[in-house]
């Protein structure tokens, strides 16, 4: 008998996703995935996932769910969001055990957009092309090819009874006030003029923004190229930077079309991706330059955080669906009560 | 590296894209050289196998070389691109090894094809001559992009260089035959269009039912047959219970 998740409702954007379906861009696919990895990286870590476990991806807002089945660990990373089981509030980066007939209720983010759901084993849904990630436009992967809705049903993957609580430290990629590009493919059609202005404007995300891509906004000031925007269209990437007819900058993500027309004029560092998804509408920022090889060792810093992860975890005290009476307890660490979560201090901070 | 120090009149050229891939490009225009060399470059780097490189992608004009930077070192990767672009005259190339010829059956006029009289006009031509011209023809999987299973056919004649629609359509539905600027294309999931659509076949070259769900692939060569609603509803029937309808031939 395994874990089984009802949607009971649905407060924001919720879909099935994993690392992505890599190898099938000639024939039209995008990568797609989960918009912020490191927090795939952080779940898989809390629970002892295998990284291509499939998890919730939560837009804006989570969901309440009902669990069934049998007792088993969650965790939640990403944008934190606020979680509460039974009406009780838990810390997010962190594993919890949820048993028959509770209800996970995880509400809105107080930083950043995306916040993840991961179960212990992953969410059973059939691997398309190798993944399990939803492709929302196409109309397949994930849970029936769709975000969720109310009265969905999801089964876990594997078991989870045996798996300690513990926490992972806050992250501060959720207020980017710089994002990191290298000029892209297309850089040459823009002069010299036009990406100096690009590198000196401050952008404000706007709401235009979806898994698909982001919108900007920068007042008056336009890129166009002097050269138009008749070009073929060419294979596109996640970050690319695309400049669209009425000159505005758009920063294309995980389920970008695979291929566009419009020029590129440059393209997100592959180790800020997640911080450019996770940036909410109305923040302003800019984009600072770097050399390729100086991406490249920003991204090998990344992967090495990503490896010491499991160096950050902390145990938690309390197993919080073990705890009836919960206001008697003395709540060491594991619990809040307030509406925000709380750092942790990581025992060993390396 | 950065491609606006390289200059644009020579061709192929290596343009770094992010810090993860490198475009290779062989030309400013779309056409059938330049489009094959694309497809026979591509053909040659999955035959070689660089290691570190994840995954090739041949567009129009161009090929996609992603690759794991944590792995594989822009400036050797470059080398090793640049190497195997000086084997051959690319431009000269065959659309490269393994092509195949298919026959899609393809549902003109009517609900299938709301546009087709439009086409006719533009044509200064009539609908049977439309469809009995675009049955002739013999086209080249150009790419594949723009959503799943989606397909780019060309070039057609110059009398087929006809403008997109000063619109776009929300939907048209999977299988949709449209076109514009001498390129037919095969929709294959449901998508918005600014093409005028022709007809619809029951085929489609993103079906979950069958493995792989792709059939149809760059650079093979595709021609239509003409259907009546009879055979098209026999047709799809037969695609929703996951049989593959097209038979392939060797391509010349």
């Amino acid at each position: 008998m395994s874990t089984v998740v009802e949607v009971l409702s649905i407060a924001g954007s919720v879909s099935i996703q994993d690392h992505g379906r890599a190898g099938y861009q000639r024939y039209g696919v995008a990568e797609g995935g989960a918009m912020d990895r490191f927090a795939l990286h952080q779940g898989a870590t809390l629970l002892n996932n295998s990284t291509d476990a499939a998890v919730l991806e939560m837009a804006g807002a989570g969901a309440r769910l009902e669990i069934s089945g049998e007792k088993t660990a969650f965790a939640c990373t990403g944008a934190p969001m606020s979680l509460q089981i039974n009406g009780q509030t838990l810390r997010w980066n962190s594993s919890f055990v949820a048993a028959p007939g509770d209800i996970v209720e995880i509400g809105s983010a107080s930083q950043g957009v995306y916040g993840y759901l991961h179960i212990a084993g992953g969410f059973e849904v059939p691997a398309i092309l190798g993944s399990r990630a939803t492709h929302s436009r196409a109309g397949f992967g994930g849970h029936e090819g769709r975000v969720l809705i109310a009265g969905d049903k999801l089964a876990a993957a594997g078991s989870g009874i045996d798996i300690q609580m513990r926490g992972l430290p806050p992250e501060d990629y959720f207020n980017s006030e710089l994002i990191r590009i290298v000029w892209g493919a297309q850089a040459h059609l823009f002069d010299q003029n036009i990406r100096s202005r690009f590198l000196d404007t401050t952008f404000t995300m706007t709401m235009r923004r979806d898994r698909m891509g982001a919108r900007l906004s920068a007042d008056d000031e336009t890129f166009l190229p002097a050269s138009g925007l008749t070009g073929i269209s060419d294979a596109v990437l996640a970050g690319d930077i695309q400049i669209a007819g009425d000159g505005a900058a758009t920063v294309l993500l995980a389920d970008r079309q695979p291929t566009g027309g419009y020029p590129r004029i440059a393209t997100v560092i592959s180790a800020d991706l997640g911080a450019v998804a996770q940036m909410r509408s109305g923040r302003q920022f800019k984009f600072g330059l770097l050399g390729v090889s100086e991406a490249v060792d920003v991204l090998r810093a990344q992967d090495r955080r990503v490896r010491q992860l499991s160096s950050l975890l902390q145990p938690l005290v309390r197993d919080p669906s073990e705890i009836t009476d919960l206001l008697e307890y003395n709540l060491i660490d594991g619990f809040t009560t307030g509406e925000e979560p709380v750092p942790i201090q990581p025992s060993a901070k390396k | 590296m950065n491609g606006h120090e390289e200059n644009p009149d020579q061709y192929p050229l290596l343009r770094q894209a992010g810090d993860a891939a490198i475009l290779v490009e062989f030309g400013a225009v779309l056409d059938l050289a330049v489009n094959a060399a694309a497809q026979a470059f591509d053909a040659r780097l999955r035959e070689v196998s660089i290691g570190g490189v994840l995954e090739t992608t041949p567009t129009l004009r161009s090929v996609l070389v992603r690759y794991d930077p944590l792995n594989k070192d822009c400036e050797t990767l470059h080398r090793e691109l640049q190497s195997h672009l000086q084997e051959r005259n690319w431009l000269q190339a065959e659309p490269g090894g393994g092509r195949r010829k298919w026959l899609v059956p393809v549902a003109y006029g009517d609900d299938y094809g709301p546009d087709i009289e439009d086409v006719a006009r533009l044509l200064k031509s009539d609908v049977d001559e439309v469809i009995r011209v675009h049955c002739a023809l013999s086209l080249r999987v150009l790419t594949l992009g723009f959503a799943p299973g989606f397909t780019y056919l060309g070039l057609m004649p110059e009398r087929w260089d006809l403008p997109r629609l000063n619109y776009v359509k929300p939907e048209v539905p999977a299988g949709a035959i449209s076109v514009a600027v001498r390129q037919t294309v095969m929709t294959s999931t449901p998508i918005p269009t600014g093409w005028r659509t022709i007809g619809q076949t029951p085929f489609s070259n993103f079906n979950l039912k069958i493995d792989p769900p792709f059939v149809i692939g760059s650079g093979d060569e595709i021609g239509f047959r003409a259907i009546d609603r009879e055979e098209y509803e026999y047709l799809a029937q037969r695609v929703a219970a996951g049989e593959a309808i097209l038979q392939p031939a060797e391509a010349k």
